[in-house]
């Protein structure tokens, strides 16, 4: 588990391009999830 | 098929076997040929990860399934984008850590050898005869839409697969990912531009939503706690999070794609990616199969999707019986197309008691047509007990085939070929990767070079697209045995995802405490498979909590 890092590889914690931290970028996925839900559900009732 | 559709679809497989066989290049180290290189940006990733999972039948039997049952399967997916945080975040740096060629070779850095092979050949049972079947069910869909003979669809996906697969790799796989998701997007999209085209000239599209919303095909969210429903927010969030924990972090057929990316990176947004774009796609194809029910309801429909078993019974002793039925079909869905119409004047006037009694009329006209139907269902198996008597397969192709300009089908044709060329390209990869690297070279013939093992690769490639073509050529015949095999995934993907778990988040199990308890959660599952009536799809549950609480137990004695 402690082996080096393989050619290419550069690391696990390198930052994502965009948002600062992997954190905010799963937050972002939960977050992505949890409006297309409301809005599915939106679109459930608006034609039902 | 008109000499364009074939000059399109000809021209298309001919060009993504040239263009696969060119990508993929000639790898003469196994990372080369395995792994891509570790050189896949994250857009390859991605697209590659999302081809792999939606295979010919996604594009046939999604927008059918909305069809017929409205589009609250899209809750089914609700639980992929949390699956992919947890692996984005706990599987991958690991896997790209420990510089590993399939999920089962991590195992044995963390458990032992016993451990390892145990789950590649669960996977490699498991995913060859899969593999076999996701070249059968497109071909049997195309042969019986467009009358050619079943063993000439799977000859040329089988035959064009292998080709550049067994030529160029996981490279040529994520290379060709990208252009026949291209294709595949191409050819829904014009699909569902025609299809509005073809909406009588006073229905305009707001009208056929309203008319698909009112006979309650949009239902996407069912928030009710129903346990026997299958498809309700709740079964989707949390055992669809389950289904694609085991089926993304644990298949090698995913596990390779992502682990083709050239940092962690990328490797983790090709998977966060597939978490914000699946839901949608799966939406934008349902909510096409439901636009296909909103046209039907002005333009009548065939009585039963499947052409080959209306032909068969109207030259059976039946034919007298289905014709009086096709007669009052056609009077029945006369009845409901002027009621559709009906309704779109209530709802065009909101008056809301008019669209209540309108909507009631309109249901009421939509159950006596399928009243209609189920009759002539009854004599169709009448006429042939074994015929299927479900079309929800065959409705988005029939109205391809019937409805698509020319040019366009065999573009539309060329897109199912390749969402199933996808898949099986993905699984002949896998096959041949835990084939070579946790079987050959772990217990057979550990110190060879690397031109050995890419040769060996190829040929593995070869054997298993070869295995998978005799396979489907031999499935129709199988009869009831291709629902086994549908239920042979989820017999393994628990106690497989259960030893996964084990590894990531319970760090004080040893390797035999794991094998004891894999061996007793595989136990459940079968003694659950034969004993008891539980549906097939707990299974995963089961065999996977078995495994953990078996893994905790025996490591309390032995670690």
């Amino acid at each position: 588990m402690s082996e080096p890092a393989a050619p290419g590889i550069r690391g696990d914690e390198e930052a994502p391009p965009v948002g600062g931290s992997w954190k905010v970028l799963y937050i972002g996925v939960a977050a992505n999830l949890a409006i297309l839900i409301l809005l599915f559900y939106v679109f459930t009732k608006a034609f039902e | 098929m008109r000499q364009l559709d074939w000059a399109v679809l000809v021209s298309w497989l001919a060009f993504i076997v040239a263009y696969g066989v060119w990508r993929g290049g000639r790898s003469r180290d196994i990372q080369g040929y395995l792994l891509a290189g570790k050189e896949m940006r994250w857009g390859t990733v991605a697209l590659s990860i999302m081809a792999t999972q939606a295979s010919a039948i996604t594009f046939l039997s999604t927008p059918g399934q909305a069809y017929a049952d409205g589009m609250r399967f899209v809750q089914f997916y609700f639980g992929l984008p949390l699956a992919m945080i947890v692996i984005a975040a706990v599987a991958v740096p690991l896997f790209h850590r420990l510089k590993v060629f399939t999920a089962y070779e991590f195992l044995e850095r963390r458990f032992d050898l016993k451990t390892r092979t145990l789950t590649a050949l669960l996977f490699l049972v498991q995913r060859g005869l899969a593999a076999g079947l996701t070249i059968y069910a497109p071909s049997l869909i195309l042969s019986v839409i467009l009358g050619w003979d079943i063993r000439i669809t799977i000859a040329i996906i089988g035959t064009a697969v292998v080709i550049y697969t067994a030529s160029g790799g996981t490279r040529a796989v994520s290379r060709t990912h990208v252009l026949q998701a291209a294709i595949i997007l191409a050819g829904m999209a014009a699909t569902f531009v025609v299809l509005l085209h073809s909406l009588p000239a006073d229905v305009s599209f707001l009208d056929a939503v309203r008319v698909a919303g009112k006979a309650g095909k949009l239902n996407a969210i069912d928030p009710s706690l129903n346990l026997k429903d299958r498809y309700t927010l709740w079964s989707g969030l949390i055992g669809g999070f389950f289904l694609a924990l085991s089926y993304f972090g644990t298949d090698q057929s995913q596990v390779q794609r992502y682990l083709s990316g050239r940092t962690v990176t990328e490797s983790r947004l090709g998977l966060l990616f597939n978490g914000l774009a699946k839901v949608p796609m799966q939406f934008a194809i349902l909510f096409l199969g439901a636009m296909v029910f909103a046209f039907y309801q002005f333009t009548a429909p065939p009585i039963f999707f499947n052409p080959a078993e209306t032909a068969r019974v109207r030259l059976s002793r039946e034919a007298p019986r289905f014709a009086a039925i096709e007669a009052s079909y056609q009077e029945a869905v006369a009845g409901r197309q002027a009621r559709a119409r009906e309704l779109l004047t209530a709802i065009r006037s909101g008056d809301e008691a008019a669209v209540d009694a309108a909507q009631q009329r309109y249901r009421h006209a939509g159950a006596e047509s399928e009243a209609v139907r189920g009759a002539a269902v009854k004599v169709i198996q009448a006429a042939h007990p074994e015929a299927n008597p479900s079309d929800t397969n065959f409705i988005f192709l029939s109205f391809v085939v019937g409805h698509l300009p020319a040019g366009l089908l065999g573009l539309m044709l060329a897109a199912v070929f390749a969402a199933s060329m996808n898949s099986t390209s993905a699984e002949l990869n896998a096959l041949a990767s835990t084939t070579v690297i946790d079987v050959y070279r772990r217990l057979i013939r550990p110190n060879a070079g690397d031109r050995h093992y890419v040769t060996f690769s190829r040929a593995a490639t070869v054997a298993w697209g070869g295995f998978a073509v005799a396979f489907a050529e031999y499935a129709g015949r199988l009869g009831s045995l291709v629902e086994a095999v549908n239920i042979l995934g989820s017999l393994f993907y628990g106690t497989i995802l259960g030893v996964f778990l084990v590894a990531f988040f319970l760090r004080r199990v040893g390797g035999t405490a794991v094998f004891v308890a894999a061996l007793v959660g595989e136990t459940a599952v079968l003694a659950c498979f034969a004993l008891t009536a539980v549906s097939f799809l707990w299974y995963n549950v089961i065999g996977c909590a078995v495994v953990v609480v078996s893994s905790l137990l025996l490591s309390r004695r032995r670690p």
